[in-house]
């Protein structure tokens, strides 16, 4: 299906043999991608699970040092970020870049180092955390030997994934590509500038949170975007709505995300124009938010009907829809007169983990869901448990971001009540804790649905199906 | 498809199925094209909205963005709303530290939760000679204090030596107004120019008061 303002430079190429070329080249480094993924997925779910359950119970396992609160939040939070997200993402950009390209994927040797070094890093590391080496720097406790091993491995997969790039047949670029490229130049960047060893005191904490909203910037939101550009059009089978809009996203997303991480510090010792600045950027963040959003849903409309029956199209909407509101939520926050209500508060954790969550991890598995099936040469063998895994992680997120937004708000008015103790923004929580353990643990239950299907797929077993899930549906639906 | 360099472990596998072209590439075969671009322009009105977001991030700048150097600039200097003036504590006329003096000076005797020593040191906290009137606390750090007095109903003989000598107008002013002020006191303040006042209506005396003499002065 062709729109009539096509781009010119894309009709000629003989697409499908290019599609199964690039499908069949990439197979094999995007599984070990994918697999080392969903195994941090699981280890990382557990230990945000126990850090949750700490406050509902404060002594539980509290003898054991390994799994003091101290250690259990930042092994969740590592093991999810450069576990989970980080080698979901190399998974996507090795196949979407291959797709895009319309040529095999290059250099596949230093794709299976860089997934080993990542393993070994993020497992160095997330042991180290648990030992009491951490570096005590948020997103960055990792030591410095595992900061080095991730660091190697994120530039041995941009060198693979450029050279993908340098070796296409399309002459076109389309938008996810540009994202997918930026990412891949931006990062291993990102990264060592923020792991060279001379930062101290302020400059430390300026430099952290620089480098923490930057991985937002330049590693999960692309990656999520890349997601929703390229399987939105191609699962409904319509072109994009708007070359220019995806031109303003991108450009206007590039030109302000970057400025936003300075607004963690409001109120803290550092220069005034600094704060105003990224407080500033963080609100123009509204331009690339709204362009995309209009981008997608004007490509959606007419087609909502379809998300009954395409399991990646349900995940990646939600995770569109939820990319919106978290961006929306954000630059609002942002704001010094919001700002000093929520800073301190679980209101940052339900925004954290609805960026995190609830757009970008909701995004990758909607990608997982399609990509998979072409790779392994198998449908996904039963239909009913991705509607499970589906329902269970998107009410699951749901009531962790609510109470987490509303109880940490509630926190952040109590905390700035002088006539109340600092104990009753502590008590008055409870209630929204112990709801968010139980958001963990529906989220856990679906995880291990996925985690059971995503089995069966590498291993070819279950029941052997010729059609895609809910396929007769959907053919009954588009006539 | 005899590419060399592809890995053979996640194809298809024929022995499982038959060898065609249509059950090999099965996935590949029944998706719609490539994602293409359409060419619509963006809607009028989100240009609207950039260009005000745009005006509104330079007011912002312009009216919160501090001095441009490397030096921390208190934004809201002099400027507190009703609610941070009531957070902040209220900051103390002199820099001299009341908990301080009486830390380093008093609290031997009388103990640094000011109740003394039962029958040896009277007790500061509810005392009657603290939170009277201003002028005596002060007379009595100025000079010292001799011979029995009765504090809360119980007589205690013993001997206050002169502080006048050794404190500070400031020193002397905070640690009363920490005395007055602690413990589940609550008196008005004590300044040093009180202190300085007594100290030269009183500056030919010597020796250390004593209750009779102290009550007379009140009189």
């Amino acid at each position: 299906m062709k729109s009539d303002h096509s781009i010119p430079g894309t009709e000629e190429a003989p697409e499908l043999s290019y599609r199964i070329l690039s499908d069949t080249s990439s197979s094999a480094p995007v599984i070990v991608f994918f697999t080392s993924a969903v195994v941090w997925l699981l280890v990382g779910t557990v230990f945000g699970l126990i850090a949750s359950f700490k406050f509902n119970f404060p002594d539980w396992l509290g003898n054991i040092p390994a799994l003091t609160f101290g250690r259990v939040r930042p092994a969740h939070l590592n093991s999810v970020i450069y576990g989970w997200a980080s080698l979901g993402i190399a998974g996507l950009y090795v196949w979407l870049t291959a797709r895009l390209c319309q040529t095999e994927v290059h250099w596949r040797r230093l794709l299976y180092i860089s997934a080993i070094l990542w393993n070994a890093g993020v497992l160095y590391g997330v042991v180290s955390i648990l030992g009491g080496h951490s570096q005590g720097i948020e997103w960055l406790e990792f030591p410095k030997g595992a900061q080095t091993l991730i660091a190697m491995a994120s530039v041995l997969l941009s060198l693979s994934i450029l050279r993908t790039f340098y070796g296409r047949r399309v002459k076109h670029i389309y938008v996810s590509l540009w994202y997918i490229l930026a990412s891949v130049i931006w990062f291993p960047i990102l990264y060592v500038i923020a792991n060279l060893p001379f930062y101290s005191g302020v400059t430390q904490a300026a430099v952290n949170w620089w480098y923490a909203h930057n991985i937002l910037t330049v590693w999960v939101t692309p990656a999520g975007l890349a997601a929703a550009y390229y399987f939105i059009p191609k699962v409904i089978g319509r072109p994009i709505h708007s070359y220019y809009l995806s031109l303003l996203g991108f450009w206007s997303f590039a030109l302000f995300y970057n400025w936003n991480g300075i607004h963690h510090l409001i109120g803290g010792p550092l220069p005034t124009w600094l704060i105003s600045v990224s407080i500033v950027a963080s609100v123009l963040m509204f331009i690339p938010v709204i362009t995309v959003a209009i981008n997608h849903h004007l490509t959606m409309v007419g087609h909502f009907g379809k998300l009954r029956y395409s399991p990646t199209l349900r995940f990646v909407v939600f995770g569109a829809m939820c990319y919106t509101a978290v961006s929306f939520q954000g630059s609002i926050q942002a704001l010094r007169s919001f700002n000093e209500i929520t800073h301190f508060t679980h209101y940052t954790v339900g925004h954290a983990h609805l960026g995190l969550y609830a757009f970008f991890t909701m995004s990758i598995f909607g990608a997982i869901y399609y990509i998979m099936p072409r790779l392994t040469k198998w449908e996904w063998p039963y239909p009913v448990l991705i509607k499970f895994h589906f329902w269970l992680v998107a009410l699951g997120i749901t009531l962790y971001v609510i109470s987490m937004t509303v109880g940490g708000f509630i926190q952040g008015l109590y905390m700035n009540d002088p006539s109340r103790p600092f104990m009753d923004s502590v008590q008055v929580t409870k209630p929204y804790l112990m709801a968010r353990s139980i958001a963990g643990v529906v989220i856990l239950i679906g995880h291990l649905f996925f985690i059971y299907l995503f089995y069966l797929m590498i291993k070819r077993k279950g029941v052997k199906r010729l059609t895609p899930p809910w396929y007769e549906k959907a053919e009954e639906y588009a006539r | 498809m005899s590419d060399k360099k592809t890995d053979s472990r996640w194809r298809f596998r024929p022995e499982e199925e038959k060898h065609d072209i249509y059950s090999l590439h099965r996935q590949a075969l029944r998706e719609p094209p490539e994602p293409q671009e359409g060419l619509e322009p963006p809607p009028w009105w989100l240009w609207v909205i950039s260009v005000l977001l745009i005006f509104w991030a330079g007011f912002y700048l312009g009216r919160y963005g501090g001095v441009f150097g490397p030096y921390v600039h208190v934004l809201e200097e002099g400027r507190r709303t009703e609610r941070e003036t009531a957070l902040v504590p209220k900051e103390p006329e002199t820099t001299v530290s009341g908990a301080e003096v009486y830390a380093r000076v008093c609290a031997a005797c009388h103990q640094p939760n000011g109740q003394g020593v039962p029958g040896v040191f009277p007790p500061l906290a509810g005392s009657e000679w603290v939170l009277k009137d201003p002028e005596t606390p002060i007379l009595i750090v100025l000079h010292g204090l001799q011979g029995p007095i009765e504090v809360k109903g119980t007589v205690y003989n013993n001997v206050m030596p002169e502080w006048g000598s050794k404190l500070s107008n400031e020193e002397i002013a905070a640690v009363l107004t920490y005395v007055r002020n602690s413990w589940g006191n609550q008196t008005a303040e004590i300044t040093p120019d009180m202190v300085e006042k007594v100290r030269k209506e009183t500056q030919e005396r010597k020796t250390h008061w004593t209750q009779e003499e102290l009550l007379k002065l009140k009189k």
